[in-house]
């Protein structure tokens, strides 16, 4: 029997479906649960995602509201016993605030935010594809140890920039910085595009020091096929993608789906 | 006193001005945010109410200003004529305005309900004594909005800043430390269950009890 992941929607949360099926294309069992779901259910599975989209709207912060909910007192308690949780973007902003990322339990202090992007020109949201490379804490991390070429993948946020005002937990994300933004040729970059939001130390996803929790601002779960690749892509993922002549191919496993995959050989 | 320094106090905020804007409706946020701190924070039935708003503050030259009716003519103009700080077919927008004499005796010289009617002059919601504030704004700065500099009279703006103003009303029984502390244990986020409404990664803020002065980011916070 399957390892079974909790796919915890909030109010707003709009990425459920296709979080549940990158977890369902590497063989995993997921199961979209509601965040007043009883808690003693939510202890039985055995990893958790948190996905992408508006919780609460983004009222007050993106992820502030959701991030005291009591549900987070079980993924807290799970994830200090060693569950896998992978927080998307929205689910991302939901663990930061929750001072899961880089701590470790309910308790911890919360140590970074999730500001708004700095972008020279323009304010607010942005979308476009990232490359996403292995950072210095990429081989702590149970989903990104392994990875060895760039990852490419969306973005699609307003405040996705992590800072932090505490010089502890600036000196220790030199080492929980999971995966970089990158150029396309790879390198590790604050320059925009590449880098979309300014993020320190380019970071686009950050683990907990026991690198079971990663909080993550693009979306692999949008890249897990080649159709969703696009065809003008530089890089290694945009000659597959433009070799794909049929469905079948097209259909094929996409960029993203190497962390879905990490996470099933952390589950094995 | 050297002369240098006398201009520098004359010209700091010889007039200040403030635009507190707030939905005509409800406020999802401020509804969500008074739920949060209630039912997930554990302050419970202490928390009477709690309204949001933006602030745009602005130190005004009187030189070029030298009238209320002028003061209020400009800042009626730029609220008709903005398209980036407010929309008034879903906001209101309140304007207070304070000239600082050298005895910087209070006093509004914006009183009235203005001849604008998208920009209602007078005393807003939730700056009584009843009421205690939390002064938001993004660490790297209270930029004011991008076309306000264009449409201000030449020369007539010495500063602006822009923020968000969360105002509180505690139950009546409560203490004034009572008040401060829980005004203070809902702002900066320490933990998910300490803090909530300033991120201090990249917010800062500033509190406030009682009455809401004027100038707020001139002025003297607690």
């Amino acid at each position: 029997m399957s390892a079974k992941v909790a796919v915890l929607q909030f109010p707003g949360t709009n990425c459920e479906s296709e979080s549940l099926r990158a977890l369902e294309r590497v063989g995993l069992t997921g199961e979209i649960l509601r965040w007043n779901e009883a808690s003693a259910r939510l202890r039985a599975f055995d990893a958790y995602l948190l996905p992408g989209g508006f919780s609460f709207q983004d009222r007050v912060r993106a992820g502030a509201i959701a991030a005291r909910l009591p549900l987070l007192d079980v993924v807290s308690e799970r994830a200090a016993a060693g569950a896998p949780v992978l927080g998307l973007c929205n689910g991302a902003q939901v663990l930061v605030e929750a001072g899961l990322v880089p701590g470790n339990s309910a308790e911890s202090a919360v140590e970074l935010g999730l500001a708004p992007n700095a972008i020279r020109g323009r304010q607010g949201y942005y979308t476009h594809w990232v490359f996403l490379v292995p950072g210095p804490g990429a081989s702590n991390c149970l989903f990104t140890r392994g990875l060895e070429e760039p990852v490419p993948c969306p973005m699609a946020h307003g405040e996705g920039r992590f800072v932090t005002q505490n010089p502890d937990t600036a000196r220790r994300l030199d080492r929980e910085v999971a995966l970089q933004y990158a150029r396309p040729e790879g390198g590790a970059t604050r320059e925009f595009p590449w880098n979309p939001n300014g993020s320190v130390l380019a970071a686009a996803g950050i683990a907990n020091d026991a690198g079971n929790v990663l909080a993550l601002m693009p979306h692999p779960e949008r890249a897990q096929t080649l159709a969703q690749v696009p065809e003008d892509l530089p890089g290694s993922w945009g000659e597959r993608r433009r070799a794909a002549r049929n469905l079948d191919a097209l259909e094929g496993d996409g960029p993203g789906l190497q962390l879905f995959r990490a996470l099933r050989r952390a589950l094995a | 006193m050297t002369s240098s320094s006398t201009e520098s106090t004359v010209l700091a905020v010889p007039a200040a001005a403030q635009i507190l804007v707030d939905l005509k409706g409800a406020d999802p946020t401020a509804v969500s945010a008074f739920d949060a701190l209630r039912q997930l924070l554990g302050f419970g039935d202490r928390l009477l109410q709690l309204k949001r708003r933006r602030l745009l503050e602005l130190a005004l030259d009187p030189r070029v200003l030298p009238s209320p009716e002028r003061i209020r003519e400009t800042i009626g103009a730029y609220l008709h004529t903005t398209t980036d700080f407010w929309n008034p077919n879903k906001e209101r927008a309140w304007v207070r305005c304070r000239r600082l004499e050298a005895s910087d005796a209070p006093g509004f010289l914006v009183e009235k309900q203005g001849a604008l009617s998208a920009a209602p002059f007078g005393q807003p919601e939730a700056t009584s004594a009843a009421w205690d504030h939390l002064l938001v704004w993004p660490r790297e700065g209270r930029s004011a909005p991008a076309d306000l500099a264009e449409r201000m009279p030449a020369a007539s703006l010495l500063g602006a800043g822009a923020a968000l103003l969360y105002s509180v009303r505690w139950r009546d029984d409560a203490t004034a430390e009572e008040r401060a502390s829980w005004t203070e244990a809902i702002g900066e986020v320490r933990s998910r269950r300490q803090g909530f409404l300033v991120q201090p990664h990249f917010q800062d803020h500033r509190r406030y009890s009682g009455a809401l002065p004027i100038p707020l980011f001139g002025g003297g916070g607690e």
